[in-house]
């Protein structure tokens, strides 16, 4: 076994490049380890872990390589350099150094995108609302003080940040971030972080109906500290667009004076509205708790047709439920319904659950796959796969688990074929799936670059049950494994 | 859903830029790195001065900048204008510097401005009384630049130059031309004769031609020679022309023939004459814009051959100091990267003022000299754009579409981008007397940059 440590000074890349990187030279014969990554604390601990020693700071990069003989240690070192320069290649001396200088390029912007480390997030955030743009922050790790005196600062200037944390938007007619390709329309959707208003914005596609905006606020806006800041001025936002008719918020329960203040400015827009808070139901009916619910409602009001098409009825599987999401609020949604069904699933909606007891544990267990414990030095479930498609494997074995539910998230962005991906590894644990039941939705669009339609069919091919929303899949999935047994 | 032009500006992971501009969308992907070069306890300075108190100083000195109009208005002997000048005091390039720490080229220079002086008759007894009975300024301290050693005793002729929006005034030794000069530190005979000369004949012909005038514009002359190929710090070929053209009707009417003959014979053959205007000029500008509470805006920078300095508008005359970096550059035949002095020379007051290296892009013939490609004089012009102030409403570059050169480091985005300033500089050789050994780039050490982010942060 050889090894080889390069550290080059003062070079940046970001971590989904580097990721992409380390990922493709892995898969070179005879690597055992290799990681490519900036020289940050957590990745010199990282490092230190499998016996690299590295003195780098910051702003280096690290290239650490193990493989079984000299020879392809040199390989690999080749490969690292040649996939880098083809990343910096795009006249990289060329592009602007600050967004100051961006704006001057572009001659006036829009919107300004971060997904830098969120330490650094906050400054560059900063900068574009001082310029006078929208935010759309996806980086997350930006405290709740930070948050808000970023939204602060964005509302006092009529501009909006969506995030911390969002994953999607749809402004100015274009998908930001992971997004599906949807049909434009006279909806206006505002949403916590990213699956909620991909999953709404597939479901009114798919009705025939479309969206004006989509703007994310993410998932602290209707907590007591923020108090629904962005949630508000994106009501706003909404309420001056010609194109948008009517208004759908979807959230995790807010804060009750928070949804007062919410419900109170959606009543003085005069828009048609209705409110998705995932599991809460309102006395006056005015919050349904479900996202397919919650676009039944709007149509309604709007007098069309938005109803989720039927579900399947559920083959029976008597035993334990376990789900492995992409979608956070997709995962939240399945907690919520389950609970509303009589279960009581575990979860890792607020602490990380201990996932070596996979093999051996007796109970419903729904993840969030995009959580951080899964994410750290690794990239997002939607963009690859393959951490979720090794939990779902390890879940097979265990006996007592008679029902898997997941979701495949497409659209701009994410993994080229996420049910192939899943349903391989699904295919690869040689267990016997006869006696249980796999379901799954499918949240995209046929003209998604993955093509929703083609992924459901591969689905259905090995076996898994296709719903057509991840509210009726993971009640299809908690119906399918019947009652809760001690 | 279709809003013709919507513009993005990505901070961070390509992909999302990608998906957008698949969409119709027109997309800036920001060539971002961690600010401060990662060091957090830097960036908590920055956030202390990201603040509008800042930017209002640094508008305000901006303003005064750019607002500066220097002329020339005349050539004295140094004793007679320059500031605190006296028998026995030394002027040199960069911050502070003693004696005994003085490189090669500017203890040569000093050696042959006291054999000039009349002080010593040999090099060693010159190095015993530089060593005993001298004392030593910079420049800077003394309304004053000099290129390379920068060595001004007061004897020499300088130009006196008159910032005529704010009143106050910059001085400069006359340019002596190329080869063994005193400035790259020689003082052979023929040296030492042709300063007497210039003492003698070409100061006085020079003031009396300028007093027959109105004074020369050389901020005028400066914006004039960027759209002639100058960037008026490696190249002054358009300047000097400019110069001569302006200057020798004045010598023709006040001046013997053969005097003025003798006179424009020199500045002709001298292609770096107006470099020696194009500095002071600069400085006036600066210095007019110096001592302004709050402002993180660089007034000076300055090397002595050992260390770089700079100083800062907001904290008035004090210096920030590191060793000098070498220069990256091309040599002449026979010389190489062993032979280099460290960095030298007052003459990054034109950097410090937005010509020069940030001046590159109007100055492509520029990039044979220090090394490069054409497209570079673009790209190092356009990063100048990330770390100033604001763009010079007076000197503006034709290829740029007459945007205005980047002008005012701000102290703040060096640190913040990390972009330090580019800098053409010649390269002296680092023994006394041998001169010119090449030419190319350099930048500050980022650590002048930190320091003056600290104290400014500490007001």
């Amino acid at each position: 076994m050889v090894r080889k440590t390069l550290v080059r000074k003062g070079v940046f890349y970001d971590s989904v490049t580097l990721m992409r990187v380390s990922e493709a030279v892995q898969r070179l014969p005879g690597v055992r380890y290799a990681a490519v990554l900036m020289g940050t604390e957590l990745n010199r601990a990282l490092l230190a872990d499998r016996g690299f020693a590295v003195e780098a700071g910051e702003e280096d990069l690290v290239i650490a390589l193990e493989a079984d003989s000299a020879a392809q240690v040199e390989d690999a070192a080749k490969t690292v350099e040649l996939l880098l320069e083809k990343r910096s290649k795009k006249g990289i001396d060329e592009a602007p150094r600050s967004v100051r200088a961006a704006m001057h390029m572009l001659g006036g912007a829009d919107l300004c995108i971060v997904s830098v480390p969120g330490r650094y997030a906050v400054r560059e955030a900063n900068e574009a609302l001082r310029l006078g743009m929208d935010v759309f922050l996806f980086s997350d790790n930006v405290s709740i003080e930070d948050e808000i005196s970023l939204k602060r600062e964005a509302a006092a200037k009529g501009l909006l940040v969506m995030g911390p944390d969002c994953g999607t938007a749809y402004i100015g007619g274009r998908g930001i971030g992971f997004a599906n390709v949807v049909r434009a329309g006279p909806i206006g959707v505002v949403s916590a972080a990213g699956t909620g208003l991909q999953e709404a914005a597939c479901l009114l596609d798919r009705a025939g109906f479309g969206i004006s905006m989509g703007i994310g606020v993410g998932g602290r806006d209707l907590s007591r500290e923020v108090g629904g800041l962005m949630t508000l001025a994106a009501i706003d936002r909404l309420a001056q667009d010609t194109a948008t008719r009517a208004i759908l918020v979807i959230s995790k329960p807010p804060w009750p004076e928070v949804a007062a203040r919410v419900m109170k400015k959606l009543e003085a827009t005069s828009v048609p509205y209705a409110c998705v808070f995932l599991g809460q139901t309102s006395t006056d009916g005015r919050a349904v708790p479900t996202i397919d619910e919650g676009c039944a409602r709007l149509g309604e009001l709007l007098g069309i047709g938005l109803e989720a098409p039927a579900a399947p009825e559920p083959r029976r599987a008597p035993g334990f439920v376990f789900g492995a999401y992409a979608g956070g609020t997709l995962c939240s949604q399945a907690a919520y319904i389950f609970q509303l069904l009589g279960r009581a699933p575990a979860t890792n909606l607020s602490a990380p659950w201990q996932d070596q007891e996979l093999c051996s544990y007796r109970g419903d267990v729904l993840l969030d796959l995009g959580a951080d414990e899964y994410t750290r030095g690794r990239p997002h479930p939607m963009i690859d796969p393959a951490t979720r498609a090794d939990l779902l494997r390890r879940a097979l074995l265990n006996p007592s688990f008679s029902v898997l539910v997941f979701d495949v998230v497409l659209g701009l962005g994410s993994h080229p074929d996420p049910a192939g991906e899943l349903v391989r590894a699904i295919g690869a644990a040689g267990q016997d799936l006869a006696s249980r039941v796999l379901v799954a939705s499918v949240t995209g669009t046929d003209r998604d670059p993955q093509v929703r339609s083609a992924q459901e069919a591969t689905l259905r091919a090995a076996g898994v049950t296709v719903c057509p929303t991840a509210a009726s899949a993971a009640r299809f999935a908690a119906e399918a494994a019947g009652r809760e047994r001690k | 859903m279709n809003e013709s032009s919507f513009r993005v500006i990505n901070v961070g992971i390509p992909t999302f830029g990608e998906t957008l501009r698949q969409q119709g969308a027109h997309v800036a992907d920001v060539d971002w790195r961690p600010p401060a070069w990662g060091d957090p306890g830097l960036i908590d300075c920055l956030e202390r001065l990201e603040q509008p108190a800042v930017d209002e100083a640094n508008a305000r000195v901006f303003e005064r900048i750019t607002a500066s109009r220097p002329y020339l208005v005349g050539v004295a002997r140094a004793i007679e204008v320059v500031p605190g000048m006296r028998p026995g005091l030394i002027l040199h390039a960069g911050p502070p510097v003693t004696w005994e720490q003085m490189c090669g080229p500017m203890r040569g220079a000093v050696i042959g401005a006291l054999i000039y002086e009349g002080w010593a008759d040999t090099p060693s007894a010159a190095e015993e009384v530089a060593g005993s009975q001298v004392e030593f300024r910079p420049c800077h301290e003394h309304d004053a630049v000099g290129p390379m050693a920068g060595i001004m005793s007061w004897s020499m002729p300088v130009f006196i130059l008159e910032n005529r929006t704010f009143g106050n005034r910059a001085y400069c030794t006359l340019n002596e031309g190329l080869g063994k000069v005193l400035r790259y530190g020689a003082y052979s005979g023929e040296v030492i004769a042709r300063l007497k000369w210039m003492e003698e004949e070409l100061g006085p012909a020079l003031e009396r031609a300028i007093q027959q005038s109105e004074g020369f514009d050389v901020r005028a002359a400066i914006a004039q020679a960027l759209h002639m190929g100058d960037e008026c710090h490696n190249r002054n070929k358009a300047g000097t022309a400019l110069f001569l053209k302006w200057i020798a009707p004045y010598l023709a009417e006040t001046a013997d023939p053969g005097v003025a003959a003798r006179a424009m014979r020199f500045i002709a053959s001298n292609d770096h004459f107006f470099l020696n205007l194009s500095m002071p000029c600069c400085k006036a500008m600066m210095d007019a814009a110096s001592n302004v509470p709050h402002s993180s805006v660089v007034t000076a920078m300055a090397r002595n051959g050992r260390e770089f300095g700079i100083r800062v508008s907001g904290t008035g005359d004090r210096w920030f100091t590191a060793p000098a970096s070498s220069v990256r550059g091309l040599y002449f035949p026979g010389f190489g990267p062993e032979d280099a002095n460290p960095d030298i020379g007052d003459s990054t007051i034109t950097e410090t003022a937005g010509i020069g290296g940030f001046a590159m892009a109007g100055a492509p013939a520029i990039v044979q000299f220090v090394g490069g490609t054409v497209h570079d004089a673009f790209t190092y012009t356009r990063a100048m754009y990330e770390i100033t102030v604001g763009e010079h409403p007076v000197y503006t570059l034709p290829n740029l579409d007459f945007r205005g050169t980047p002008t005012g480091i701000d102290v703040r985005k060096v640190v913040s981008t990390g972009i330090l300033p580019h800098i053409n500089t010649g390269i002296a050789h680092k023994l006394a007397g041998v001169g010119q050994v090449g030419a190319g780039l350099v930048s500050p050490p980022r650590e002048v940059f930190i320091k003056a982010l600290a104290a400014l942060a500490e007001y």
